[in-house]
């Protein structure tokens, strides 16, 4: 056992339920959405949508006149987890999802700024993978420099018991068999036939109940993927500062079995000596990243018009070192909401071995050919 | 085994020579940061551990300074473009060892300044290694210019490349094992980073140094995931992600090899500097860190040291040993000589970074220009626009 392991008792409670409703200590990443940094964030997705590439893109093709960025950068800004609030020292801590509401587009060169507040704490009798466990709720909102609400999250953590993690071992006998060629296959013919719609408007008039989106393909995941992914978005305790934070966190760290060196308990994203402490086989991703992934898929999909409104996902299963990930839609719903058109999507990510690993529902704002000149109306910032 | 093993061959080098002097420049480079912006430069300095110098990070503070704004540190122009012999491509499958960086800083580079660069290798030599039979040593130099096309800085940056077979063979570094630490030497590297010493704002002057002079040290590791992905913030490592990885790998399958365990094609890079299964393809036992890093870190003595009045103009760095996971670094330094030249008041430095065995693995020297009680600072230490006025 390399992790400490405590037990989620009354006092922990009691402690992490006195924060709720104060602005909680957080760092951000980025402070600003410059060229730089959105096109940073996009190659850390995997994501190759030119609108997030290339600064003249959105100045020819949108009504923005600029680049913008995916509504997911906000994650660089902060990742809204229940994690934020901290409490319960040694009890484990895993992403469980997020319930995005976004209102306006960020432009390049935007400033943001986030606040976080714990807003509720839940304890759950018995989950499938630990036993006790309780669930911490954070809602954190994004204003930019004019001082707009420019997305709200909530965002929660299921905390668990490690030792019960390892017994019960839940995801333990995941089978990590080699790909068939077959698979390999699929994945690349994945790859290759992503659908960047772009400056393509879809209309709402032309979308139909059931249509499906282009699927997205990621993975199969590695090392790299990871190290993309924090190297854009997120702070990285290292050196002097990783020694300041578990000295004062200690039940935050855990000693490497190999040089006996600290470490923070975040490294189950990329140690599997750290991963198979918490039950889980190897090493797996981060649940913010995956729904940066379904992101993708929907941004592919909706165009430089669209607007994604809001985006619902659990994070439901880790997705291992060398699982490949599909990210999925279905139209369920198609309707107009004051002078709104919208369609709402099922949305999904499925590994390779056709399990769910995070389902969703997202709601989109397309363009309704109704209007005179063939946009709807003009979303003025 | 895992990784690809090509030959270094007469037609390899041949057509490797065919290279030199060819300019790489625009798209065709991986750029991170293309404008320095303020969160450029801070993640800059996260990624090598710079916490506390605030003329990177504090623009009231920096206001306060010559330089009249927050200037990006030197070595921070490798976040721009990272120049090593790698990039000028060529046998394929024959493994490329970052080996050193030789810099000369012309001017500063202010915070927003739009930096360019351009790369072309130029020169190539043969050499028996004792590490891997026939090697070829790349090196190529990188120009970097400002918004106003103005040379900020050069570099020259070089490359081994070893045949992967030969150095397997060979095993000079079969040895190597990972350094396990006790509780003593925890609680003594705790202390070693909170000594770290920042001189900003408090002049050090050309007549108080003198050669002996050691320069405060800094502490580095026990090298970890987490070091490696720090630094990958500062230079950036998006191009590898899921699909740019398979269209990166499609055109150059040689850059990949196939992790055993997960069957995932990954890159080299991600490979070798983080997972021991990728270094064990090279003979080197544990994974390693990527000698830019190392060389940043030598850069950090010297603009510590120095303090905000200083000016790092030149620093070389060879990368001699591997930095491996679990090994601790001191970077230590001191003054060698002083002199005037060109009415520039010199101090030169040799630096070291040195493990926990007590071995140098990346002995450097770099020249700092100090102010004199005696002369005016030299004009790139002014803020151009005030230069302007």
């Amino acid at each position: 056992m390399l992790m400490i392991d405590e037990k989620i008792n009354s006092e922990g409670l009691d402690q992490l339920r006195s924060r709720v409703g104060i602005d909680l200590r957080i760092r951000q990443y980025n402070n600003e959405a410059s060229n730089d940094a959105i096109r940073q964030f996009a190659s850390g997705i995997g994501d190759p949508n030119p609108m997030w590439h290339d600064p003249g893109h959105g100045f020819k093709s949108t009504r923005y006149g600029t680049m913008i960025a995916p509504p997911t950068f906000l994650y660089s800004v902060v990742v809204p987890t229940g994690a934020l609030a901290g409490g319960l020292p040694g009890v484990h801590s895993f992403f469980g999802g997020n319930e995005w509401e976004w209102y306006k587009v960020i432009r390049a060169n935007d400033r943001l700024y986030a606040k976080a507040q714990l807003s509720d704490v839940v304890e759950k009798d018995h989950s499938e993978a630990a036993g006790r466990s309780v669930i911490q709720y954070v809602d954190v909102i994004y204003r930019n420099q004019f001082d707009e609400e420019v997305a709200k999250a909530r965002g929660w953590a299921i905390r668990c018991e490690r030792g019960a993690l390892r017994e019960r071992g839940k995801y333990a006998k995941i089978s990590r068999t080699p790909f068939t060629r077959e698979q390999i296959q699929l994945i690349e013919d994945t790859y290759d036939k992503e659908e960047i719609r772009g400056e393509t408007i879809r209309y709402w008039n032309d979308v139909k109940v059931g249509d499906e989106i282009t699927p997205v393909a990621k993975g199969p995941l590695a090392q790299g993927d990871i190290q993309a992914y924090t190297s854009a978005t997120l702070p990285v305790l290292a050196y002097g500062a990783l020694q300041r934070y578990l000295k004062k966190h200690p039940a935050y760290g855990y000693h490497h079995p190999k040089s006996n060196r600290l470490e923070p308990v975040e490294r189950v994203n990329q140690d599997d000596y750290a991963a198979v402490d918490i039950g889980v086989p190897a090493a797996f991703d981060y649940g913010h990243d995956r729904i940066c992934w379904i992101g993708h898929a929907l941004t592919n999909w909706m165009g430089d018009e669209g607007f994604l409104k809001k985006l619902y996902v659990e994070i439901r299963r880790p997705v291992l070192f060398g699982d490949a990930i599909y990210c999925k839609g279905k139209v369920s719903k198609k309707y107009r909401e004051g002078d709104e058109f919208l369609v709402d999507i099922e949305v999904l990510a499925e590994n390779h071995r056709g399990e769910i690993t995070a389902p969703g529902q997202a709601t989109v704002r397309l363009v309704g050919k109704e209007v005179p000149g063939g946009h709807s109306y003009l979303y003025p910032r | 085994m895992v990784l690809e093993k090509g030959r270094i061959t007469d037609e390899g080098i041949a057509e490797l020579k065919n290279r030199i002097g060819s300019n790489f420049s625009g798209d065709y480079l991986f750029t991170h940061n293309k404008v320095m912006t303020r969160q450029a430069i801070a993640h800059w300095c996260d990624s090598i551990g710079d916490y506390d110098n605030q003329l990177y990070r504090d623009e009231e503070y920096a206001k306060t300074t010559r330089f009249g704004n927050i200037i990006a540190p030197p070595c921070s122009l490798s976040s721009v473009y990272l120049i090593t012999g790698m990039r000028a491509g060529g046998l394929p499958g024959v493994h490329s060892f970052h080996a050193g960086w030789d810099w000369l800083w012309l001017k500063p580079v202010m915070i927003n300044d739009l930096i360019t660069c351009t790369y072309r290798p130029v020169d190539i030599v043969e050499k028996v290694s004792e590490f891997a039979r026939r090697t070829v040593i790349i090196y190529a130099e990188g120009v970097y210019r400002n918004q106003r096309d103005e040379t900020v800085a050069k570099c020259i940056g070089w490359s081994i490349r070893a045949e992967r077979g030969a150095a397997s063979d060979k095993g000079k570094y079969r040895e190597v094992k990972v350094h396990q630490i006790d509780q003593e030497q925890q609680k003594y590297i705790e202390e070693c980073y909170e000594k770290e010493e920042v001189r900003g704002a408090k002049t050090r002057y050309w007549e108080d140094v003198k050669a002996g002079d050691e320069l405060p040290s800094l502490i580095k590791g026990p090298l970890s995931i987490g070091d490696m992905n720090a630094w990958l913030g500062g230079i950036g490592r998006g191009g590898q992600s899921h699909g740019f990885r398979l269209s990166a790998l499609r055109r150059h399958p040689d850059w990949g090899w196939q992790n055993p365990e997960t069957g995932a094609r990954e890159t080299v890079g991600s490979g070798v500097h983080g997972q021991d299964k990728a270094s064990k393809g090279i003979a080197i036992p544990v994974a390693y860190d990527l000698g830019c890093q190392r060389n940043s870190w030598v850069s950090q003595v010297l603009t510590n040291w120095m303090g905000d009045d200083g000016w790092l103009k030149t620093l070389y760095c060879e990368y001699r040993l591997f930095n491996v996971f679990g090994d601790i670094q001191w970077i230590r330094g001191k003054v060698t000589n002083k002199r005037v030249e060109d009415g520039e008041h010199l101090v030169d430095c040799e630096v070291w970074s040195e493990n926990q065995r007590g071995e140098i693995t990346a002995p450097a020297r770099g020249t700092v220009v100090l102010p004199s009680r005696s002369a005016e600072p030299a004009a790139r230490q002014i803020n151009s626009e005030q230069a302007m006025e």
